[in-house]
């Protein structure tokens, strides 16, 4: 088992330095003058050439990249913003946690709820709950995240009142994002238990276990579910990525100083340094949970567990 | 001369009758549940309305009503309008050319390069796959959302850097999928038999086996034109998609987010729209999957 913890760890750092190269070079391809941008169009061809020189973009490709991945990846700084002309980190940092606290209590609340669901409408299949439950997880997947967020403010925010319409100075202010981030969760992980125990249905051993005369609930609970729920471990890091991707247009709606609004507007000014480090951020994290993931499954899954036991053997 | 005759009659039209009937097999199977029908019917309908915009839309894209500024939904504009008096509801019909144009060349492109860059990678296997599939997963680790995101602010927003920004982000899953369905596939009988009758290697990839291994990629492209569409509305509306005044689905919410206190129907029916373009492509999808899942066939 120890070989598959490092054989992931490494894995997950070399992703990570191949994911800084590609943003690293996304970025200056860009057509874009940066200098320009921050200077306006009257100004003259030698200031642009020292801000150019002062942001080390007269440099060759290799020397920057060098620059990039020797700071960000080996003394974890991203250098200064171009356009505040101020440190990254501190205020990268300052906007960590709320990002962190949207995303990660959404995932958490859309995993129990989402099973739940599945696993009652999966029970019942082909009767009226099933039906009312899938046709409800039907519409929650099809709606634009970020327009249902849209509309829940209308409703709540402005009509009602209940909560506020922008800010996080109380707590109300996280209400919404974490809901309106969970909806779509929860019902993808709805649909994918319930066809996941419809499909354990059919499996020969159920059928034995019946056979057995194991009392039906003991079927359910110990023979099924543990089956059926072994795909879920997996949907979180497409669901993480989903949400952490998302996160610049949540964050914009809600108007909520975290990371992706960070980005946002950095990329609206053409801050490159601001966008390769919150970028790199989102990326550092999503492939965090993805390992996080990849571990539980290896450490849940027989199989897995296995293949490295034989491994350590030959 | 007999004999020729025999052949044509024969030979011919069954090939002709197999060909459409297993076509057509599917696409009975596929509308058997209601939630397909449904689906079907909510996508024709839009497309019709959208691909004839110009007859069906009581208003031309542009057109002002200066007296109408910021009309609620009423008999004369259905759905209200917005701020220039322009009708919603004819804005929808036209930008639903853009959103569903939008949806399906991502589709088509993404869909392209990562069934051929996965069928590679599963068909020659070695060092060709692992070149591949490393690059892909290093692909997959930035999100999809986040790519797109990062691709519009080096390229601009706009109609043909929507496209790229999104189809990019969908290679890999495309790629994967089709490598996983190669790899079952290529170890079977029929590809040793075209090998042995020298078939070239671009042939069996895309005659012999792909044919054998698209169902589940058939699924993704259903789905994949509604999250596309999606995926462009969320670009448009923070503004780095389709640029307002282009009445694209997202580029109309975008317009319409800072009247949200006071006129929220700007905001309501453009999302109504996506919604249901998504839920058509959705429910069809969920259609094929179970026509084209062996363990319920018969």
């Amino acid at each position: 088992m120890f070989k598959f913890v490092v054989n992931r760890l490494l894995y997950t750092v070399l992703v990570l330095i191949a994911v800084g190269f590609v943003i690293f070079t996304l970025l200056y391809l860009s057509p874009d003058n940066p200098a320009q941008f921050k200077l306006g169009n009257t100004a003259s061809a030698s200031d642009i050439e020292y801000l150019n020189h002062l942001w080390g973009l007269d440099r060759p490709y290799l020397v920057q990249l060098w620059d990039f991945m020797y700071h960000a990846f080996i003394r974890f700084d991203f250098g200064d913003s171009w356009q505040y002309s101020a440190p990254i980190w501190p205020e990268l940092f300052s906007r960590i946690p709320r990002t962190l606290l949207i995303n990660l209590l959404a995932l958490l609340m859309n995993a129990p709820i989402g099973i739940f669901l599945g696993i009652f409408a999966g029970l019942h299949g082909g009767k009226w709950q099933d039906s009312v439950v899938m046709i409800i997880c039907m519409i929650l997947v099809s709606v634009p995240g970020f327009w249902l967020a849209l509309m829940c403010i209308s409703l709540f925010c402005v009509k009602l009142g209940w909560l506020p319409v922008f800010g996080i100075e109380t707590w109300k202010g996280y209400v919404l994002p974490i809901i309106t981030g969970a909806l779509g969760g929860i019902a993808m992980n709805a649909r994918q238990v319930r066809s996941a125990i419809l499909e354990v249905f059919r499996e020969d051993y159920i059928t034995t276990a019946r056979a057995k005369g194991v009392p039906e609930h003991t079927v359910t609970y110990s023979h099924m579910l543990p089956n059926a729920l072994m795909p879920i471990i997996t949907s979180f890091s497409g669901a993480i990525a989903h949400l952490i991707g998302g996160s610049a247009i949540t964050e914009n709606i809600f108007s909520i100083p975290g990371v992706g609004s960070y980005m946002l507007t950095a990329s609206q000014t053409r801050d490159y340094p601001v966008v390769r480090a919150t970028a790199v951020f989102m990326c550092a994290f999503t492939t965090l949970v993805m390992l996080v993931t990849d571990l539980v499954y290896g450490f849940i899954d027989p199989r897995i567990k296995a293949a490295y036991a034989s491994g350590k053997r030959k | 001369m007999n004999e020729i005759k025999t052949k044509s009659i024969i030979s011919e039209p069954q090939e002709k009758q197999q060909r459409t009937s297993l076509f057509l097999d599917l696409c009975k199977r596929t509308v058997k549940g209601p939630g397909a029908k449904i689906g079907v019917a909510i996508l024709a309908i839009m497309v019709f309305c959208i691909v004839f915009a110009n007859f069906v839309a009581p208003y031309g894209e542009n057109e002002m009503d200066l007296t109408a500024t910021f009309a609620t939904p009423n008999a004369h504009h259905l759905l209200g309008c917005d701020a220039l008096g322009r009708d919603l509801l004819s804005r929808l019909l036209y930008g639903g050319r853009y959103s569903l144009l939008i949806g399906v060349l991502v589709t088509i492109v993404d869909t392209t390069l990562g069934v051929l860059l996965g069928a590679i990678a599963g068909y020659f296997g070695g060092m060709t796959e692992l070149i591949i599939m490393r690059v892909m997963e290093v692909w997959q680790a930035i999100p999809q959302q986040l790519l797109a995101i990062l691709i519009a602010t080096i390229f601009g927003g706009g109609f043909w850097q929507t496209v790229v920004a999104l189809s990019v982000g969908g290679i890999p899953m495309k790629c994967r999928q089709t490598r996983a369905q190669f790899l079952k596939e290529s170890g079977r009988e029929y590809v040793e038999a075209a090998e042995a009758i020298n078939c070239t290697k671009l042939s069996i990839m895309m005659r012999h086996i792909f044919p054998n291994a698209c169902s589940p990629i058939i699924i993704t492209i259903a789905m994949g034109i509604g999250g596309a569409v999606t995926g462009a509305a969320g670009l448009a509306y923070i503004g780095l998609g389709v640029q307002p005044p282009t009445p694209e689905w997202g580029a109309l919410l975008n317009a319409g987010r800072q009247y949200i206190r006071l006129y929220p129907h700007l905001l309501l029916w453009p999302g109504v729209f996506i919604a249901f373009l998504v839920l058509s492509f959705n429910l069809i999808g969920d259609g094929l999957r179970d026509a084209l899942d062996p363990k319920l066939r018969d």
